[in-house]
């Protein structure tokens, strides 16, 4: 076992790193894969220092402090600021435990877990399955793959270009953003009580779809989806294709808006002609 | 894109990755992908031409292997590397160097992405609400008893689940606070999950082409009677 206690910025680097655990409280942390040796960039460090511990594989950075008294103290006093990039494989999986600190991941295929109460958390490239949930904090994601999990309080949620195989989104005041693809068997699942929903999905997309508000307006740019009559609030469902993915979006009295976008296929071909 | 390659870098750094093993554009782009950690894709249309534009000045040959070219590096390219190598060796510490930077640039990066999207889709269905295509559906006005149920049940959904989130949250608190590593225990199953993601994707990938019926029975037979196995003979979750 390895340790180090950090009070000042410098550079760590590791023989192997199997997975992540990080928790601190104010700053940002930013976890990006690398196939070279594991590294940790302290780039600035105020308050406790870090306690760092290398285990079997299991590399962990704390910011210490005692117990939950330690955390009322951080957060009366949240000027101090710890700002840390860690480098790991890319099949690394990922913990980050932070208060008002921000999340930057870029390009992981593990399993990845963030909480932050008002720090934001910014996803790029991430493929592996991930589970983010704030507070207040937005959540904002380009080129996912894979299955997420989002779950915020009044944080804005936005997953611009990705491909899902399974979104759950919950929000209670969080604007819900996506534009994405569906995979074959896909399920995406949105609840949120006043917060906007506003899905873009491919004109070509196969999907089971039912969207319903109590108070909500909901407006759907697809041909195959009617209005039903129900006794209470409303829905607007259908199937899309051959109805092959599902999507769910509940709100109560956010707007729903699904719009649809030119397919992709067409740029696909051209991708795959390339290689 | 990322700034990383200007002045002729991004071809110092594409002699550099054929001198260590020869190999085909798409290799040389996903080490690419790698060395910049995600941030700097280039595209096909970018590297293609340029190992063309490579070959045409002699520094690199390229044969065709199962279908692939496979790029390699001429004696004409290796001195053009020997003598840039101060050059290269600035360009490593940069790269190191710039990590930090390349975490702030992917941040910026999709908050401008997000911006523009949601600046997009508000207009996109602003243009839709006035078109008013099939299926859009209009506010309802009335507001019957059964309707004020509904709010009543929404109302205590979310209530409930406000709890669970504040549950949850000392859960994180004390997992946060509490444990500063991860156990053997965690470490196994870690493993265990790497290991259940690849065989996933290995199976995958075998099936892409199509299976019919009975593939499909086959495989799920042989699925269950593995799962069964292994909770029975090695986990003794099995009752």
């Amino acid at each position: 076992m390895a340790h180090w206690t950090v009070d000042e910025p410098t550079k760590i680097d590791f023989d192997g790193v199997v997975a992540l655990k990080a928790n601190i409280v104010a700053g940002t942390v930013s976890v990006l894969p690398s196939s070279d040796r594991p590294t940790l960039h302290v780039s600035e460090i105020s308050g406790h220092p870090l306690e760092v511990t290398h285990r079997a594989g299991m590399l962990s950075i704390t910011q210490k402090s005692s117990g939950v008294e330690g955390v009322l103290r951080w957060l009366q006093n949240t000027r101090g600021r710890t700002s840390i990039t860690i480098t790991v494989p890319e099949d690394c999986p990922v913990t980050l435990n932070l208060v008002t600190a921000n999340a930057v991941i870029t390009g992981m295929s593990g399993r990845v877990s963030v909480r932050t109460a008002s720090g934001d958390v910014t996803l790029d490239g991430v493929t592996g399955s991930i589970d983010a949930n704030t507070a207040t904090g937005a959540i904002e994601a380009q080129g996912l793959a894979g299955s997420m999990n989002f779950n915020s309080v009044s944080g804005d949620l936005a997953v611009a270009h990705g491909v899902v195989e399974r979104l759950s989104a919950q929000s209670v005041s969080g604007r819900i953003t996506t534009d994405v693809d569906l995979r074959d068997a896909a399920g995406v699942q949105i609840r949120t009580v006043s917060g906007e929903v506003t899905m873009r999905l491919p004109k070509s997309t196969s999907a089971k779809v039912a969207l319903t508000s109590v108070g909500g307006r909901i407006d759907a740019a697809f041909d195959g989806l009617g209005k039903d009559e129900r006794p209470v609030g409303k829905s607007v469902s259908g199937t899309l294709g051959g109805g092959a993915a599902s999507l769910n979006v509940n709100s109560v009295s956010g707007a729903i808006t699904l719009l649809s976008r030119p397919d992709p296929e067409a740029l696909k071909r051209e991708g795959a002609h390339d290689r | 894109m990322s700034p990383v390659f200007g002045h002729g870098r991004l071809r110092l750094y594409l002699l550099k990755l054929l001198e260590e093993s020869p190999r085909h554009g798409y290799e040389v782009i996903r080490l690419l992908q790698d060395r910049f950690l995600g941030v700097y894709s280039p595209s096909p249309g970018t590297i293609y031409p340029r190992l063309a534009r490579l070959e045409e000045e002699g520094l690199v040959t390229h044969e065709v292997l199962k279908g692939k070219k496979v790029y390699r590096l001429t004696d004409a390219g290796r001195a053009e590397l020997e003598r840039r190598m101060d050059e290269l060796a600035e360009l490593e510490d940069e790269l190191t160097e710039s990590v930090r930077d390349i975490a702030r640039e992917v941040q910026e990066d999709v908050r401008d992405t997000v911006r523009s999207l949601r600046e997009e889709l508000t207009h996109a269905a602003r243009e839709m609400r006035k078109q008013g295509p099939a299926g859009a559906s209009q506010n309802l006005k009335e507001s019957t008893q059964r309707q004020k149920d509904e709010w009543r049940r929404q109302k205590e959904y979310w209530k409930d689940q406000k709890r669970s989130w504040k549950e949850e949250w000392r859960h994180t608190w004390e997992d946060a606070w509490a444990t500063a590593t991860g156990s053997q225990d965690d470490a196994a199953r870690v493993k265990m999950d790497r290991a259940l993601r690849k065989f996933v994707e290995e199976v995958r990938e075998a099936s892409q082409d199509g299976l019919d019926e009975e593939q499909l029975t086959r495989t799920r037979e042989l699925l269950a009677e593995t799962s069964k196995r292994i909770r029975a003979e090695i986990l003794h979750t099995d009752d």
